[in-house]
């Protein structure tokens, strides 16, 4: 009895000493998530989209392409720039293309590492044309996401499946093999269907799309004014900006890419009386010799995953004059 | 002896427990908010949390960040994006607890690896002892090769880091001299960067995380406790009780001898029917026997003082019901004996009107206590010799009352 009651005794003053350390807590931190969780939050996203309309509202009021800085690159900066030299020449701003700042859809990467890509469609402008799909661009951590282009989508094309922006789509690098063409190989088969037209080896790979109808037009129009007076040549590279992926809910992906056009006619014994834009950014309506016009391009493909036997929709695409030059 | 030691030792134990649960939960209790803080390592502007630091207490936790002077921010973004907006610049983490109160840090210096670098990297690591000792030691031979490390250190502090309006945060809240945020626990890794936008500026660190707070030893404490304390004391009235035994039957003679003490305190009817058992016990002569008249006069006195407007006999049926009542509860002693000093007053007073019907309710009022102290009828042995002790002035009347009041009420 003494025992248990002298036992009982010392268990209870052990116990009450050690309720007086209590041990201290430590950080039991989730698990690594099996699958990334999207870089953006929806409201980071709208966040950034908020800046980049400011930002382009303020460089628009000003025309001042130096002013797209904080929130614009690559072929953005270009197209905008370009847009400016119209709209201060013409003294309106009908050339600015309106970026809407809503969203339709968010494409918000599961990137863990940079450059991270999202991608926007935007409710339909004002004006009540297409829809545009934005690209935006985070080169590094420090850096902010830069609108890195912009394509109208074409009229009739239907987005394709995308996965939440709760969830986020993966990005998909330029040499990926999930895909039925590589992105870096969608712009290089893309510029020779626009270079070799029919002839191509890849015209079936494209469904038929108002961009390159347009540059062929254009081009079989500037060739129908120089005919004999001249000669013209045009060429088309693809943009060294490279391209930006991300995947789409079936497996495939939305391939954003930027092409170069060259479009250079030289005069024997002529003139050439060149209209609207061209004029404007030469500066003079009338060439003697030579006249050089470099296009930017930027287009929006759906390219389907690897094994699949659809066709690389063209979904969408900006194509405008960035520089002319000519005597 | 030993017992007592251990008796004792339980009470104390018992006591003990009991005071260490209740100063549990008072003195000890636990405050309402744990609050730890950090300071950024000298030379270092950013604090960084390490995941699962901002929910190491509690769900929700409110941060604070001060800086001596300029602005701070506090930026919160999943921790992958946060070490890797940090990068490579000196940073404080920040790794838990270091103890209540205290979070642990880690310093981290610098880690790039180019010759610009280098300096800085020293300057971070032993930020004091660098600058103060180099100047001294070697003041002229290195006078050419310093003046680079002052300048770069300065150059260094043009471009601390800022992490005001990255587009990686989550959220984010800035302020001069201090800031504060909240946040509540969300899935995934979060961390916070603490940022200090002046160079050579360290920033403090902040967390508080709301605490319910729990008193789990105040009811094993008290309950414990209490049980011990009570054992010691029930064991200690054991010891005591087992020394008292033995004398026991000697101290049972006090009794009569206080009463004798103060004549003028009536006894109550217990007490004259133990008196009487002890009487018994000794065999007293049956002789001795009280004679009867001295009941006599004094249930005269007692029918009449009571009786203002209710004559000796008239008021037995109405009041004498309680009073009979009472009177069988009054003796529960003995039931043999409650039946007994009826039959004495049928015998002196009554006997032709009770007759049959209702003998115990009528005597009961006319009895009062005079007759019920009396019931050594049953027990021959009471001796005239008990009463004279315990009535020792005779029948004072004015006494009378008293007891009659007291007799009632029994």
């Amino acid at each position: 009895m003494r025992r248990v009651l002298r036992s009982a005794a010392i268990a209870v003053t052990v116990a009450l000493l050690a309720a007086c350390s209590q041990p201290l807590p430590t950080p039991t931190p989730d698990a690594l998530p099996a699958t990334t969780p999207p870089a953006l939050s929806v409201q980071q996203a709208e966040r950034i989209l908020g800046e980049v309309h400011a930002t382009l509202a303020e460089a628009d009021a000003q025309l001042s392409a130096e002013a797209l800085a904080p929130r614009v690159s690559g072929p953005a900066t270009s197209f905008r720039t370009a847009e400016y030299r119209l709209a201060a020449a013409a003294g309106t701003a009908d050339a600015l293309t309106a970026v809407p700042q809503g969203a339709q859809t968010l494409v918000l990467p599961t990137s863990e590492t940079w450059p991270r890509t999202m991608m926007v469609v935007t409710e339909p402008p004002a004006d009540l044309t297409a829809p545009l799909l934005l690209t935006l661009v985070q080169d590094g951590p420090r850096d902010p996401y830069y609108l890195w282009s912009w394509v109208r989508l074409f009229p009739g094309v239907e987005t394709p499946a995308l996965a939440q922006p709760e969830v986020g789509s993966a990005p998909v690098e330029a040499d990926s093999a999930d895909l039925a063409v590589a992105p870096a190989d969608v712009m290089a088969q893309y510029v020779d269907v626009v270079t070799n037209r029919e002839q191509s080896q890849f015209a079936g790979v494209f469904t038929d799309d108002p961009l390159r109808a347009g540059i062929w037009q254009t081009r079989d129009a500037f060739v129908g004014v120089v005919g004999a007076n001249g000669s013209l040549a045009e060429t088309y590279t693809p943009h060294p900006a490279g391209v930006r992926a991300l995947a789409t809910a079936d497996g495939g992906a939305i391939v954003v890419g930027t092409m170069v056009s060259t479009t250079s006619i030289t005069l024997v014994d002529s003139t050439l009386k060149i209209g609207d834009q061209t004029a404007v950014l030469l500066g003079t309506d009338t060439v003697k010799s030579s006249l050089s016009i470099t296009w930017l391009s930027v287009v929006a493909f759906v390219v389907p995953p690897a094994g699949s036997d659809a066709q690389i929709q063209v979904l969408g695409g900006e194509h405008a004059r960035t520089q002319v030059t000519g005597a | 002896m030993l017992h007592r030691v251990l008796a004792s030792l339980l009470c104390l134990l018992g006591a003990a427990a009991l005071a260490l649960g209740v100063a549990s939960a008072t003195v000890w209790r636990a405050d309402d908010v744990l609050v730890a803080d950090a300071a950024a390592a000298e030379g270092s502007t950013m604090i960084v949390t390490e995941p699962g630091v901002l929910d190491l207490a509690a769900d929700e936790v409110t941060i604070t960040a001060t800086v001596p002077r300029g602005d701070v921010v506090i930026a919160l973004g999943r921790t992958s994006d946060i070490e890797a907006w940090v990068g490579t610049d000196a940073h404080t983490r920040v790794t838990g607890l270091a103890e209540w109160h205290v979070l642990a840090t880690d310093a981290v210096a610098q880690s790039e690896p180019p010759a610009t670098a280098a300096p800085t990297t020293e300057a971070t690591a032993e930020p004091t002892a660098e600058p103060t000792a180099e100047p001294t030691a070697e003041p002229t031979g290195e006078a050419t090769a310093e003046p680079g490390e002052p300048g770069e250190e300065t150059d260094e502090g043009a471009q601390v880091p800022d992490p005001r309006g990255a587009d990686l945060w989550v959220r984010e809240a800035g302020g001069e001299g201090r800031t504060t945020m909240e946040w509540t626990r969300a899935d995934g890794r979060w961390s916070v960067l603490v940022a200090a936008t002046e160079a050579g500026v360290s920033p403090s660190i902040s967390l508080a995380w709301p605490q319910v707070v729990t008193t789990p030893w105040l009811v094993p404490g008290v309950a414990v406790g209490g049980l011990l304390l009570l054992l010691g004391l029930a064991w200690w009235v054991l010891i005591l009780l087992a020394g008292r035994r033995p004398r026991r039957r000697v101290e049972v003679e006090p009794e009569p001898q206080v009463v004798a003490a103060d004549p003028m305190v009536p006894l109550t009817r217990r007490q004259i029917r133990e008196l009487e058992e002890q009487r018994q016990r000794r065999h007293e002569p049956v002789a001795a026997r009280f004679p009867m008249r001295v009941a006599g006069p004094r249930s005269d006195a007692r029918t009449a003082a009571p009786g203002a407007g209710a004559a000796a006999t008239p008021s037995p049926p109405a009041s004498a019901a309680p009073a009979a009542s009472a009177a069988p509860a009054a003796s529960p002693g003995g039931e043999a004996r409650t039946p007994e000093p009826p039959g004495r007053r049928r015998l002196g007073r009554r006997r032709a009107e009770v007759a049959a019907p209702v003998p115990e309710e009528v005597p009961a009022p006319v009895v009062p206590v005079g007759d019920p102290q009396v019931p050594p009828a049953a027990t021959p042995a009471a001796s005239a010799d008990a009463w004279r002790r315990a009535w020792g002035l005779g029948a004072t009347t004015p006494t009378d009352g008293s007891t009659n009041d007291e007799g009632g009420a029994r």
